[in-house]
């Protein structure tokens, strides 16, 4: 226990009637995170005052937020019945109760939708300068193969549906996204795209692992340009999720699947890309303070190709900060959160293109990204979204930066 | 060295508990935090004696209550054992060593129904041993709940209400473990052993086993609810919009009323809701519920109830909640409910059903109402619902009105 909580409960201990005492025990308990002290004494004081509604349903507050559903459960509704239960507490308990009977739910659904517009300086991934080296030889590009600013709308997109399985904590998760992007000039990237994830996920307590689970799972996706074929892919993967500390998660994947790029008349050489995708990768979010969280990500990937100038090594890494402002005036409906990230990758090509040089290509990039999420009503908020992209790499062509910004409204569900 | 360790952990709780002089040969282990009579303890080689508010629990003291007796022992780290009627246990030892932040306490239960809440007891590893007439229970981390009353129609159950597990062991042999919080131990007649899921019954059961009744206040001054309540007023309720770890009585404030539009009267339909603001928010009615209840004869009687409903495009629903029961101890049920046809263009009507095995189940049927003040202003229906046990069995119907909005969940 902090000192300060020491000290009051030494207090509450030689005086266990003394109401003050251990409602300011209670509370400083449940600041000091520790939810079953807290417990411990309203349920002490239940005993001396049953039917106070506010006792009830701060006794059910604290069994919701560990989880104990059907205990919140019952103390909401001793909250909501009691004779001084006013209609400000019936409201909450009624919302508490509601939220209760979601979250024990065998069978839970949720979804989010995000629809926007976007803008990039350089939407086709063009080369930044007209003049490249082509095994020495200076080239002028035409102006298809150069950057070109270029607007789009967006549509994107996640569901996660799970039904709890009979055995302790485990279930089974399915996971949907989708993604498509219509371009005011540039069709020829008109893309559609999809991702689904399904798979038991096991409850590790049962090997004394706490607060971690482990799911394996199988892929399948794919990628149409213009509407043409791009890609289908099929895999599979584990995905190891656990609690550091209540204050910060973790997570640890490993997925492998195999791509088919399929040629088209726009592209007719796409299947030189067709391989394996194995990529290993790690993250950690931690909740510094009640408006401040962290986080970071590491990754390496192995990507195999039919030809050795698609096949390479990446690897890369990642830090944020989230960040809540609380500023009465922006509105009533809640924290406007900023987004603050920045990453870099290294990619290493197997083999050269010997059009272009007698060396393997190597890229560099890094990225600067932030965004800010406005809440407009419940369910519904406002993203705003800007991004500075700079890769660098030893093949001229592809060297380049990229400025974007996006404005999107998300609805969840 | 273990013996020194002991010692020194024995003396910090003695320290910290100084023994009553009419007990001083014996060894506290904790304090009652709350008592209703009767409860008796027995130290040994000592007279029984009526436990009061504060009094030292003494190391291996027999606690015996009778069918109002009810108690919480607190312990110097924070573990608390809540001993509900006619029930019957005993702390066999209990060390706690605040500098490490480890404890361990040994404790023998009877007959009846506990709720074990852990302190640094359950953080320690082997730190939480209660021997039952089912076995040897280890408790890590949380909060249990042990039914070995023999309740008609409740099977001997050991619940993890919160917590990293429980572990109920036969001679040394485990024959249970529960590693999920909102799991169970069920004991059959035939000693059996199964894990389940805990019915809610259960839970419910154990909020009426440990809650005062007719005038109890726990041993505390009669004037605790008052000072409770008033405390409690000075700050508003949580709204759950806080970080998970936040403070009781400190939260939003709550919603803003609604004002639904002045349309027709008679039945709500889903196109009249669906075109007011009601859509896409949450609404809360409250009324008057007349029923009919089965159980040791027949009853008659009026309730209430609320109504917490969300409307939505394609997922509206709720939870309806029957309050003063005809029960004798004015409980509540709470059923969830569903839209039915939310598309269509007829009556906005509602139906609910709960399975076996919850601690209320039956079914709901209602519509919303218009009035002259507004577009489903109203809610009317009939509820059918078995609450507690087959045996008692809920009739009636139900009418009310809009009283306030609700955040969406």
């Amino acid at each position: 226990m902090a000192a300060g909580q020491q000290a009051l409960f030494s207090r509450m201990m030689a005086d266990p009637g003394n109401v003050d005492l251990a409602l300011k025990y209670a509370e400083a308990s449940a600041q000091a995170g520790d939810l079953e002290g807290a417990v411990s004494t309203l349920e002490r004081l239940l005993i001396f005052a049953p039917q106070v509604a506010r006792l009830n349903y701060e006794l059910g507050v604290l069994y919701y937020r560990l989880g104990a559903y059907a205990a919140a459960s019952g103390y909401f509704t001793t909250a909501q019945s009691a004779a001084d239960a006013s209609p400000e507490i019936k409201a909450q308990a009624a919302t508490y109760l509601a939220r209760a009977t979601s979250a024990s739910a065998p069978d839970r659904t949720s979804a989010s939708i995000a629809i926007g517009a976007r803008y990039q300086t350089n939407a086709n991934g063009g080369a930044g300068s007209s003049l490249v080296d082509l095994n020495g030889v200076p080239f002028q590009l035409n102006s298809a193969a150069m950057a070109d600013a270029d607007s789009n709308a967006f549509v994107s997109g996640v569901v996660h549906a799970t039904h709890d399985l009979a055995s302790q904590g485990d279930r089974f998760d399915i996971d949907l996204s989708f993604y498509g992007a219509p371009y005011l000039k540039h069709t020829e990237i008109n893309t559609l795209a999809a991702d689904l994830r399904a798979g038991p996920v096991f409850n590790l307590q049962r090997f004394a692992i706490p607060r971690s689970t482990l799911q394996l799972y199988g892929v399948v996706g794919g990628v149409a340009l213009a509407g043409d074929p791009y890609d289908v892919s099929a895999g599979g993967g584990a995905l190891l999720t656990t609690a550091v500390d209540p204050k910060t998660l973790a997570h640890v994947r490993l997925e492998s699947r195999y791509e088919q790029f399929m040629d088209s008349a726009r592209r007719p050489n796409v299947s030189d890309m067709t391989g394996a995708r194995t990529r290993l990768s790690a993250d950690l979010k931690h909740q510094a303070t009640d408006w401040a969280s962290f986080y970071g990500s590491v990754y390496g990937e192995r990507k195999m190709a039919l030809a050795g100038d698609s096949a390479d090594w990446e690897a890369g890494a990642a830090l944020g900060g989230i960040f809540a402002l609380n500023v009465p005036a922006l509105g009533e409906q809640g924290h406007w959160s900023l987004d603050l990230s920045a990453g870099i990758l290294q990619r290493n090509f197997d083999a050269n293109d010997p059009v272009i040089s007698t060396n393997p290509r190597q890229d560099r990039q890094v990225y600067l990204q932030g965004s800010l999420t406005v809440p407009l009503a419940p369910s519904w908020s406002a993203v705003g979204t800007v991004g500075y992209q700079r890769q660098l790499s030893t093949y001229d062509l592809y060297t380049y930066d990229n400025v974007s910004g996006s404005l999107a409204v998300v609805k969840g569900f | 060295m273990v013996g020194m360790w002991l010692g020194r952990a024995v003396l910090i709780a003695v320290c910290v508990l100084p023994v009553a002089a009419g007990v001083a040969l014996g060894q506290s282990v904790g304090v009652t935090a709350a008592v209703n009579q009767n409860a008796i303890g027995t130290p040994p080689s000592d007279k029984p004696r009526t436990m009061v508010l504060g009094e030292q629990v003494i190391h291996d003291e027999k606690i015996v209550t009778d069918g109002k007796g009810l108690l919480q022992i607190l312990l110097a780290d924070g573990t608390s054992f809540t001993v509900g009627p006619n029930s019957s246990m005993a702390i066999d030892s209990f060390v706690y060593d605040p500098n490490a932040g480890t404890a361990k306490v040994v404790a023998t239960l009877g007959k009846g129904v506990f709720r074990f809440i852990g302190g640094r007891t359950s953080k320690t590893t082997d730190g939480a041993v209660l021997n039952t007439p089912v076995g040897t229970v280890g408790i890590r981390g949380g909060i249990s709940d042990l039914d070995f009353s023999g309740h008609p129609g409740i099977p001997t159950h050991i619940d993890l209400l919160f917590g990293d597990g429980i572990t109920l062991t036969d001679h040394g042999t485990v024959i249970g473990n529960v590693f999920n919080s909102g799991y169970s131990i069920t004991i059959g007649p035939d000693h059996h052993v199964t894990i389940e899921k805990t019915p809610p019954g259960w839970t419910q059961a154990f909020q009426t086993y440990l809650a005062s009744h007719g005038g109890q206040h726990g041993g505390s001054s009669g004037s605790a609810p008052t000072q409770v309540a008033s405390l409690l007023k000075d700050t508003p309720p949580d709204t759950g919009n806080n970080p998970p770890a936040g403070t009781p009585g400190l939260g939003n404030p709550p919603p803003n009323d609604f004002t639904p539009p002045d349309l027709t009267s008679g039945n709500a339909t889903w196109a009249e809701i669906n075109a007011s603001d009601l859509a896409d928010s949450g609404a809360l009615y409250s009324g008057s519920f007349g029923y009919t209840e089965t159980f040791d004869g027949t009853n008659e009687g009026t309730g209430s109830f609320d109504l917490a409903y969300y409307f939505g495009a394609d997922n509206g629903g709720g939870v309806f909640t029957a309050h003063s029961l005809p029960d004798g101890q004015g409980n509540s049920a709470s059923l969830p409910v569903l839209p039915l046809s939310i598309d269509s263009q007829g009556d906005a009507t509602f139906a609910g059903h709960v399975n076996q095995n919850q601690w209320a189940w039956g079914d709901i049927n209602g519509v919303f109402t218009n009035t002259p003040a507004g577009v489903a202003h109203g809610v009317n229906g009939s509820a059918d619902f078995y609450y507690l046990s087959p045996n008692d069995h809920v009739v009636g119907t139900f009418n009310g009105s809009l009283v306030g909005s609700l955040p969406l969940p």
